[in-house]
């Protein structure tokens, strides 16, 4: 076990843990229940790949009987510690919120995060504040699209956060059941209010280009030249010496993004490069819209982990009891050394001191909206942020 | 930036196929340029009530409810913008709507934000480019779909039509004004008035019978309603009266009328009454005979004896083989529709047939007969069920005897045509009307059903001649005229190979 965080708090509303080994699933969903010293209500529980998604399924909600048990496979987690790459991390929540599990499995992805939203958002309808939890399947489709369904239900007021199950293999979790693809929502209500912070640390490089012509995920033309081209010299880098490993590494460090009204961008992953000189994009960008090549560096990543963690702390009305944290895995894994220790260290050393109750789990695309319509991310790292109830 | 946002917005509009597709994607599209949380697009066109092309971002209910925000009645102009705390009904603290009109048909298209971030300059000028994107591009869709709507209901009016032109039940349709307006082909079947003669006159003008039923008519007030049952009532049609059981169904503008023709089954229904009429006293008639024949014998204080004996014994032989006649008639009658009757196909000689039923008629019948067999030379012969033949045409000489009641020559008359035989039987008695002519072969039916004329039979003796007959592969027919006598003629085919004379 690696550790147990807890506040002094009358009115706790969760606790956490993580672990490593071989009943890490248990001992962190054990430990988590134990910190809450309460009567749990959800237990969202984040372990590590390697797993046997199944067992991890069972073990997980046989640790908390009787309680709604939800989460994900990552890359890495996050618990009151850091950064574990081997391992679980799990925090529990007090019954007294308002919790609704809910889970798809539909082919189409809209249909998927709706129907999930669905049943997740009915147990919370009359709370104040809530928030919407979406654990995704990277690979059943696009990303977008289960936001877009789930959005259609949870309209403008409750805001959205999740990402998608990293690590191999990767899974979803349900009330003991592991999901191989397919959509798991949790939606928590709250007294007080949720805060959710989004932050990511792409830089733009240059004026935007537009997309001239583009087919679902697939930029093909930008500023009516093709697109690898104008994404190479941009970058000053000769397109022919560009072998497949070395645009992999490009492309980590250098997204496309969309500009947004408010001056924000919204980062693209650039996930492949097309036969036709066109870029494979992990969510689809319409023809006619602007982009920007951007830069990722190491001091933005730093400096966005501590910016999402302000941003969702001004939200709320009291200090920090809990957060649940869902980190693009590739912000820091590209760069090498121990870029993802210290942004691990940054992001709970902002939730401060003492630490908060805090679980977290490194993401294959994240997802985020507090504002405006769309919360497909890449590159982004979202906190989830609860103070104690009135 | 901006023309590159609008570009993209236009991309969409211009994408969709149809309204729904517009209003889902363009308004999904206005909440990711605008930042908005809910983007909505309304509409009301001359046809249709006022309704929410598309929204995003509303829970279910909340979009039907932006049609009660007047949004929708706000005469041109620009776009405006909006702040409050519960704007929409839904909590929006802003909001920015920009209208557009296209051909008899307005509408508007909004964005809010449910936080307290104005729209500026630039975003309205955004948003009534977009309100004309959508204009434009709702124009064609909304030609499109009333285009579609009107192929659709040109191609289930013409399905109603086929059905209604195909079923074999009349259909009629007379307006409010009573003025016929639908009159379908098995109606003209039925009564022989044709479309053209009946439909857009008034109905008792173009069935004059009609006004004398009226009355008697159960009109339902819902098609399903199985309560009413249908009137059954005669229709005097250009002096011809025709059963119908009609059953009428009142509509929004008129009333409709389905009837089926039950003239045939009427009679039918008569024809079965004579029958049983009939049979019981053509059964009762043997009898009778038999009965008080077998009585006188069995008494013992009578003794009868010699020539009295014989004749009694006599009555009970003819009579119980008019009795098993009888019997065999309506028992062949009974079978002869079945395939299950055999038939035999065999070269028949008809002049030694002819001959055979000429002299056993001769046996039976008195001295006013004169009975006599044209057979030409050299004659083939047919093919037949020989049997069956000598019963046709024992069957024809026995009714020319039996509506012979003067008496008279009775020919039986073969005359060879191109590949086959016609074998006439010719009478000079009673004769049968015009009128009568089509109906002697059908089951049951008796030229003098009451007996007037003191006439008897089952009605099932030409019935089953018509019947053998056809399934010789022959054809029979009738010459007549009252008063001056009948020719029966059956034609049967020739035996192939057969030399021609």
């Amino acid at each position: 076990m690696l550790g147990v965080a807890t506040l002094d708090i009358h009115n706790r509303m969760a606790g956490s843990a993580s672990a490593t080994g071989r009943h890490a699933v248990a001992y962190a969903v054990e430990r988590a229940i134990t910190a809450l010293d309460r009567e749990p209500g959800l237990v969202l529980v984040f372990p590590t790949a390697p797993i046997d998604p199944d067992t991890v399924a069972v073990e997980a909600q046989a640790a908390a009987p009787g309680t709604r048990v939800a989460g994900m496979t990552g890359t890495a987690v996050i618990g009151a510690n850091g950064l574990i790459d081997n391992g679980c991390s799990a925090i529990a929540f007090s019954s007294v919120l308002n919790i609704g599990v809910g889970a798809s499995e539909a082919d189409d992805p809209r249909t998927c995060g709706r129907e999930a939203a669905e049943k997740a958002l009915a147990a919370i309808d009359d709370a104040s504040h809530g928030v919407l939890l979406l654990f995704v399947d990277s690979d059943s489709g696009d990303q977008a699209e289960v936001v877009a369904g789930a959005y259609a239900v949870a309209g403008g007021r409750i805001p959205l956060a999740g990402g998608a199950a990293g690590g191999a293999p990767r899974a979803r979790f349900a009330d003991g059941r592991a999901l191989a693809k397919g959509v798991v929502a949790v939606a928590i209500g709250n007294r007080t209010p949720i805060g959710v912070g989004i932050a990511h640390g792409c830089v733009p490089r240059g004026a935007p280009s537009i997309v001239t012509r583009s087919e679902g995920q697939t930029v093909l033309r930008l500023d009516g030249r093709p697109a690898q081209d104008v994404y190479f010299e941009r970058l000053g880098v000769d397109g022919e010496q560009v072998d497949d490993k070395t645009f992999e590494t490009l492309a980590m460090m250098h997204p496309l993004a969309e500009p947004e009204l408010s001056g924000n961008t919204r980062p693209r992953y650039v996930r492949a490069r097309a036969a036709d000189g066109g870029l494979v994009c992990a969510t689809s960008i319409e023809t006619n819209a602007a982009v920007e090549i951007c830069d990722h560096t190491p001091d933005a990543i730093g400096t966005s982990a501590r910016a999402a963690v302000e941003d969702a702390a001004s939200q709320l009305q009291g200090p920090t009891e809990a957060a649940v944290v869902f980190d693009c895995a590739a912000r820091s894994a590209w760069f090498g050394g121990d870029l993802a220790l210290r942004e691990a260290d940054a992001l709970v050393g902002a939730l401060g001191d003492p630490v908060p109750t805090v679980a977290g789990v490194c993401t294959r695309g994240e997802i985020g909206r507090v504002r405006g319509a769309k919360g497909d991310l890449n590159y982004g790292i979202v906190v989830v942020a609860f103070s104690a109830p009135a | 930036m901006e023309a590159a946002r609008r570009a993209q917005i236009v991309t969409i509009v211009n994408r969709a196929q149809t309204e729904a597709e517009l209003g889902e994607s363009v308004t999904a599209e206005l909440c990711e340029v605008f930042e908005a949380e809910v983007g909505f697009v309304l509409a009301r066109t001359e046809d249709a009530p006022p309704r929410v092309v598309g929204a995003y971002g509303l829970r279910s209910g909340e979009a039907a409810r932006l049609l009660d925000t007047g949004l929708l009645d706000v005469n041109g102009g620009g776009p405006h913008c909006e702040e409050g705390a519960n704007l929409l009904a839904v909590g929006a603290r802003t909001l920015a709507c920009a209208p557009f009109g296209a051909r008899g048909a307005r509408g508007v298209v909004g964005v809010a934000r449910l936080y307290e971030q104005t729209f500026d300059e630039a975003e309205a000028a955004l948003l009534e480019a977009v309100a004309e994107s959508i204009e434009h591009a709702l124009e064609p869709l909304w030609l499109a779909e009333e285009r579609d709507r009107l192929y659709h209901e040109a191609h289930e009016r013409g399905q109603a039509a086929r059905v209604i032109g195909s079923i074999a039940d009349g259909v009629l349709l007379v307006d409010d004004a009573g003025v016929v307006q639908l009159w379908n082909p098995a109606a003209e079947a039925m009564t022989g008035l044709s479309c053209d003669v009946v439909v857009g006159r008034p109905l008792d003008e173009a069935i004059p019978g009609w006004s004398a039923i009226r009355d008697s008519l159960v009109v339902a007030s819902e098609p399903a309603s199985s309560s009413e049952r249908p009137t059954s009532a005669p229709i005097d049609v250009g002096g011809r009266e025709v059963w119908l059981s009609i059953r009428g169904v009142g509509l929004a503008g008129g009333t409709v009328y389905a009837f089926r023709d039950l003239t045939q089954d009427r009679r039918l229904e008569q024809l079965k009454t004579d029958f049983i009429a009939t049979v019981s006293h053509e059964l009762r008639t043997p009898l009778a005979a038999v009965h008080g024949a077998a009585k006188t014998l069995a008494r013992e204080e009578v003794v009868v004896g010699g020539d009295v004996f014989r004749e009694l014994l006599n009555v009970v032989i003819e009579q119980s083989d008019r009795l098993a006649a009888m019997v065999d008639d309506i028992l062949l009658a009974s079978r002869i529709d079945s395939p299950g009757l055999p038939f035999a196909s065999e070269p028949v000689d008809v002049a030694a047939l002819g001959a055979e039923v000429i002299s056993a008629a001769r046996a039976h019948a008195d001295e006013r007969f004169r009975l006599e067999l044209v057979v030409p030379p050299s004659l083939p012969p047919v093919v037949a069920d020989r049997d069956k033949l000598r019963q046709v045409l024992t069957n024809l000489v026995a009714n020319a005897v039996k509506y012979s009641p003067a008496g008279g020559r009775i020919g039986l008359e073969l005359k060879q045509g191109d590949g086959k035989l016609d074998i006439a039987v010719r009478d000079e008695g009673l004769g049968i009307a015009s009128a009568e002519q089509q109906l002697i072969f059908e089951k049951f039916y008796r030229v003098d059903a009451n007996m007037a004329r003191g006439v008897s039979g089952s009605g099932l003796g030409l019935y089953i001649c018509r019947e053998l007959v056809h399934r010789m592969d022959g054809t029979i027919a009738v010459e007549s005229h009252p008063g001056e006598g009948s020719a029966f003629i059956v034609t049967l085919p020739i035996a192939a190979g057969s030399a021609a004379a």
